[in-house]
């Protein structure tokens, strides 16, 4: 037991210190960068090639594109990420993530190996139903819109959908009829198939309704000039 | 022939950090709302020993808990749709062979599973846990608690990984200007903009809120079809946990019965019409429970002040509550100096000018204003009082 703990230890800090390792370069351009965004913005690629190759005299006609730009604009959020405020705000929320989160993982080390076990199976269970099923399916169904519903008919499907599938997947635990107390009677109370069944036939009639309201506005012909 | 999809095989009209940062916004707010009342809730249940809960205001707990399995609600549909715009982000490819890049993708992909798998768990096992169902083996309380502060942990560490994309992509427009170009050709279901996309999930999330909070909004009650609990129940109160299942026999408060009453070395013993004989008092209180649902009642019943006093306790005085029941983790419960020392607790007799029934705890049990469902002990059948 007291030999896996050790092992396991050298082998954490050894694969950290392997990260750090593979990280030096990163780590390096961090600091580089804390100290170089106080200075203008550096030099792009571009603008270097503009300096060493001598350029064609701007002609009054050329679009304007074709003249090099002297400074590349630079998007909103890389110009953030490198000031000071900014950073020190992220690298504070950061440090405040992780230990939070190691803290929930400090506050499972009383759980004995069967409920370990099994708050992993769930943890693992429900990120693999939706990637591997719920959004796969999502797409899927997606896809078939594309290539079966009028165009007139896929907003509204859309829209239908998202409500349909709030419905369905916020109330699946009191449609799957299953509790641990069967005998107490105050509890899922409700005829909820019923419910479920009259919203799903109405988000299905105003898809419908819509559809046709659309259509007699026309935009599906509007729809249709634009991809010719 | 199936392959795996590329990012690129994804249409990013629709999908991109303006949708996602605004659904994420919202997303945020609710788990961070969710996560506070339920750390409160954690104390409430199991109160550290710097916390003085105090009794008021006596609707507290019933908001607060009330808002935690609200706001859990409302992040389902925002987590799906949250999740649907970045899912091309899921078949990212980066290099496998050991680099830098690797790394920090690595890294990158590794706190974004977390998140992702422990935000599913908890909502998951929220919504379950709201109807009593637990087909697992671990304890529920204390790995909704762990979990949540993983996934709150992970999820103030993605804020702090996208903030500078969150922000331009907040303060930029939402809607780029051109229109959806080839509505037929688009591979998604098109046709709509982010905008309409936006309004459609937030009216996703009022439906599911008017769906279910009618267990802790009590004028939503005859709108939220999908609400856990009609609100009707024996003497018009709902039951959460029944004699049956808490193991409490049928006859267990028959004439056998006697309260005892310990304080300092001696036991008291009083007949249910010994305490009928003393002065009743009547207050209007709610039954807040952990799943969020609630409904007040009119209860009858002496205060626990007045049963210490006549056992010879001074004011001040801490009492140990121990129920028949044999099943379940609540069997027992403390009732802290400011909750004995308020004359709203009771020892409740009655509930809406009838007795108890066997499932409300019959012959006697403990409600207090400000505490949650599974420390108001049922089936009260001794209180040890400390000074």
């Amino acid at each position: 037991m007291r030999v896996t703990r050790v092992a396991l230890g050298v082998v954490g800090v050894l694969a950290g210190l392997y990260g750090l390792w593979l990280a030096r370069d990163v780590l390096a351009a961090q600091v580089r960068g804390r100290r170089a965004s106080r200075q203008p913005l550096s030099d792009t690629g571009i603008r270097r090639e503009a300096v060493a190759t001598p350029q064609p005299p701007p002609v009054a006609d050329l679009v304007p594109q074709a003249v090099p730009h002297a400074q590349p604009p630079q998007p909103v959020a890389a110009r953030d990420a490198t000031a000071p405020g900014m950073r020190t705000v992220r690298v504070a929320l950061g440090a405040v993530g992780v230990l939070a989160g190691l803290y929930g993982l400090w506050l499972v080390r009383d759980f004995d190996l069967t409920q370990l076990r099994s708050a992993v199976v769930w943890l693992v269970g429900g990120a693999v139903i939706h990637d591997g099923l719920l959004a796969p399916a999502t797409v899927g169904l997606g896809l078939l819109a594309t290539r079966w519903l009028p165009v007139a008919a896929r907003r509204p499907a859309v829209v239908g959908f998202v409500l349909w599938g709030t419905l369905t997947v916020a109330a699946a635990s009191v449609l799957s009829g299953m509790n641990d107390t069967p005998d107490n009677e105050t509890l899922v109370d409700r005829s909820y198939w019923l419910s479920w069944s009259i919203g799903t036939v109405l988000v299905l009639a105003a898809v419908v309704a819509a559809t046709l309201v659309a259509r007699r506005r026309g935009v599906s012909r509007a729809s249709n000039t634009r991809s010719d | 022939m199936l392959t795996v999809p590329r990012v690129e095989d994804f249409s990013d009209r629709l999908r991109g950090p303006a949708v996602t940062a605004r659904v994420g916004t919202a997303l945020g707010i609710c788990f961070g709302i969710c996560f506070l009342t339920g750390v409160w809730s954690h104390f409430q249940q199991t109160t550290p020993g710097w916390l003085a809960i105090p009794p008021s205001p006596y609707w507290l707990y019933r908001v607060t808990q009330g808002i935690h399995v609200i706001t859990g609600t409302v992040a389902v549909p925002l987590l799906l749709v949250k999740l649907w715009s970045v899912y091309p982000q899921f078949f990212k490819r980066f290099p496998l062979r050991p680099s830098r890049t690797m790394l920090v993708n690595g890294l990158d992909r590794f706190y974004l599973l977390v998140l992702v798998t422990a935000a599913i768990f908890q909502l998951v096992t929220g919504l379950l846990n709201v109807v009593h169902w637990y087909p697992w083996s671990f304890s529920f309380r204390s790995t909704h608690y762990a979990v949540a502060w993983i996934a709150i942990g992970a999820l103030v560490l993605h804020i702090a990984v996208k903030l500078p994309l969150i922000r331009s992509a907040l303060t930029g427009p939402l809607d780029d200007d051109e229109p959806p170009a080839n509505a037929d050709a688009d591979p998604e279901a098109s046709g709509i903009s982010r905008r309409t996309l936006l309004r459609t999930t937030w009216v996703a999330a009022a439906l599911a809120f008017v769906a279910t909070a009618g267990q802790t909004v009590p004028w939503l009650r005859s709108v939220s079809v999908f609400a856990v609990r009609s609100g009707d129940g024996p003497l018009g109160v709902p039951i959460n946990r029944t004699a049956a299942e808490a193991g409490v026999p049928p006859d267990a408060g028959g004439d056998a019965w006697q309260l005892e009453i310990g304080y300092n070395g001696r036991t008291k013993r009083m007949s249910r019409a010994d305490l009928e004989a003393m002065d009743q008092v009547d207050e209007e209180l709610p039954i807040a429970c952990v799943e969020g649902r609630s409904a007040s009642g009119v209860w009858t019943g002496v205060p626990v002040a007045a049963i210490t006093a006549a056992a010879g306790a001074p004011p001040g005085a801490r009492v140990f509550v121990t129920s028949m029941q044999t099943r379940g983790a609540f069997a027992t419960s403390e009732l802290p100096p400011q909750f004995v020392d308020d004359r709203r607790t009771l020892l409740a007799l009655r509930l809406n000018g009838a007795d108890l029934t066997l499932d409300h705890g019959y012959p006697c049990r403990i409600i207090a204003p400000n505490r949650p469902g599974v420390l108001q002990t049922k089936w009260v059948t001794k209180l040890e009082v400390s000074a």
